[in-house]
């Protein structure tokens, strides 16, 4: 419609539970921001009831996890899991990403990619089998962007 | 040097000094600098190995004993759960293995001579503190703001009412030995963030935990982006310390650059032995160290030896340099009328001003955005403040929000609220681990060494 604001398409971007990191969530609103998309960032720390609460509240086209403390591989399954079986996101279409340093020693193994996987994440972004994870994430959204929404 | 500050003794003859401070003062009057790691291991064996290997570095070093980030939050039953899975945590779980064991981690190391640090990063560290008091620790850092806005989503109302009951915990002492706390105001995000504001919060933690009872702190600066103006806002720092803690036993702490740390080991160990000198030059007591692994995983034992032996070698070098005194003396004489002393004095005083209570001030202040830090994400921090790496390297303002800074104290750029794309987000962010890992001619650079990550834009992020 001309004239008409175009809605933007909006994004939920998370920390995990036991993880103090912010720079890399506060890098990634600023690269969604500029893909066109409406952030809602949860900031750290964020417990996984409040999770699925503002994902509830907001319906966003997806949610994006970072996480950089080594738990992700751990902490990323029951997010995903919370998300995935919540009765009120059942209707709701959305795609789930994690990624960032998930595992302790930087690295994270095969099991635990399959795991996270199985929890209901679309896509996995950690240098365990990428070579530039955040390229691959901007291409990922690409993919997954609703067709005509992205500024 | 500096000396470290000693209050007007009004303390009964049978307390006991605290162990951290004494060791410092001494080291101090001997001109030495106090170096010490970050180490946290799950295994309380392991843990003990660690410390052990510290305390026998010739160095003067102090021991430190870092918690996990389950036991930050307060999580003690995952910390617990992990271990009896032999789960390495990316520390040590204080709380879950309790006094008892924890005692024995440090029986025979902790001492007068060999002091032992609880660093945690805690919101809530009241159950914390007091698991490490039976377990006779008497030093660990943090601060309602400093632990509270960077790292938590616990409300500021309900840090500054946790750790106003945890300093009163300290304050008790530990079997009649005064506790000391460590503001880790100066450090705050780690980078981008102008340093009169890292010098006032750290300034006023300490006034905090002197209200509620602490009589034995240290202030701290983390190093940043430009040498020059990070020794003006130590000098700053060590000034408004004499002025606001006289009757406080307080020194100085310094950590190695907290933000994006070079990747190569080259570039690392470069940015470690500038802020070795920069301790010295300062008049820092007490040096932090980061290792060649920060930018990749938590550090090895060895890795934090290697860092401990070469901040130490750096700073008798440097200390051994006569211009160095005569570079302090220069900054010194002017210090008064820097930037950075007139905005924490600014900033100190309106907090104070506030309220008589310093944690009712501070929450007041950061309620109206009169305290922001840039770029950071808690509820309670107004995050329209900004600040930028300039061209010379220098942090400034990019704008102050709701501060209300005198038209006269703050460079006449800030304030007009710049955008700052995410690409120059980036590059701020990287700013020194590209100025560090850049190759020069002769030295092997990360994409010569078989790894092309540094090229690639967002690989810094982790």
């Amino acid at each position: 419609m001309f004239g008409a604001r175009l809605q933007r398409p909006r994004v939920v971007l998370s920390g995990l539970p036991s993880d103090s990191h912010s720079w890399n969530l506060v890098l990634l609103e600023s690269i969604l921001t500029e893909q066109g998309y409406d952030v809602v960032n949860l900031g750290v720390c964020v417990p996984t009831p409040e999770l699925v609460e503002q994902t509830r509240r907001h319906l966003p086209c997806g949610v994006v996890i970072s996480s950089v403390n080594g738990n992700g591989h751990r902490d990323g399954v029951i997010a995903a899991e919370a998300l995935r079986r919540d009765a009120d996101l059942h209707g709701h279409r959305f795609w789930m990403v994690i990624g960032g340093k998930l595992g302790i020693d930087g690295n994270v193994d095969r099991s635990s990619l399959t795991r996270l996987a199985q929890a209901g994440f679309d896509a996995v972004f950690c240098d365990a089998d990428r070579v530039d994870p955040i390229a691959d994430f901007l291409e990922y959204l690409r993919s997954a962007s609703p067709a005509g929404l992205v500024a | 040097m500096t000396q470290t500050h000693e209050r007007r003794d009004s303390e009964p003859s049978d307390r006991r000094r605290n162990r951290l401070e004494s060791f410092v003062s001494e080291r101090a009057r001997a001109g030495v600098l106090v170096v010490q790691p970050r180490m946290g291991f799950t295994d309380p064996g392991k843990m003990r190995a660690g410390l052990t290997a510290v305390f026998t570095l010739p160095p003067s070093t102090v021991g430190t004993l870092t918690v996990d980030s389950y036991t930050r939050v307060n999580d003690h039953r995952r910390a617990a759960r992990a271990i009896s899975r032999g789960e390495e945590l990316n520390g040590y779980p204080l709380v879950a293995h309790g006094a008892s064991t924890t005692r024995q981690v440090v029986e025979g190391l902790l001492s007068e001579d060999f002091p032992v640090q609880v660093r945690h990063g805690s919101a809530l560290p009241q159950q914390l503190v007091k698991v490490m008091v039976a377990a006779g620790l008497d030093a660990t850092e943090g601060g309602p703001v400093s632990y509270c806005l960077p790292y938590s989503r616990v409300r500021l109302r309900d840090s500054i009412d946790d750790w106003a009951r945890t300093c009163r915990i300290l304050a008790e002492g530990e079997r009649g030995r005064a506790c000391h706390l460590e503001s880790f105001g100066g450090c705050m995000l780690g980078q981008l963030c102008p340093p009169s504001l890292l010098v006032a919060l750290t300034v006023l933690e300490c006034l905090f935990a002197r209200q509620h009872g602490v009589r034995s702190v240290s202030v701290s600066y983390a190093q940043q982006t430009h040498s020059g103006q990070d020794l003006t806002a130590l000098l700053a720092l060590r000034e408004l310390a004499g002025d606001y803690l006289s009757d406080t036993s307080w020194h100085l702490v310094l950590y190695t650059f907290m933000g994006l740390f070079p990747r190569t080991p080259r570039g690392a160990r470069a940015i470690l032995r500038g802020s070795a000198r920069l301790a010295v030059t300062g008049g820092a007591d007490r040096l932090i160290v980061k290792t060649t692994a920060e930018a990749h995983r938590i550090p090895s034992v060895a890795e934090n030896l290697a860092a401990l032996r070469i901040a130490d070698d750096e700073a008798r070098k440097h200390a051994a340099n006569p211009v160095v005194l005569a570079g302090r003396a220069t900054s010194l004489a002017d210090i008064r009328d820097s930037d950075v002393y007139r905005q924490a004095r600014f900033l100190i005083d309106l907090v104070c001003d506030l309220h008589a209570d310093v944690g009712e001030g501070l929450l007041r202040a950061f309620e109206r955005g009169l305290l922001d830090v840039p770029y950071c994400l808690h509820p309670d921090n107004r995050n329209a403040a900004r600040c930028a790496v300039g061209a010379d390297g220098r942090l400034r303002w990019a704008d102050t929000g709701a501060i209300p800074f005198p038209r006269n104290m703050v460079d006449a750029m800030a304030g007009v609220g710049e955008r700052v794309g995410s690409r120059d987000l980036l590059r701020m962010l990287a700013y020194n681990q590209n100025r560090f890992d850049s190759p020069r001619s002769g030295e092997p650079s990360v994409s010569e060494l078989g790894n092309d990550r540094s090229r690639r834009p967002f690989t810094a992020l982790y």
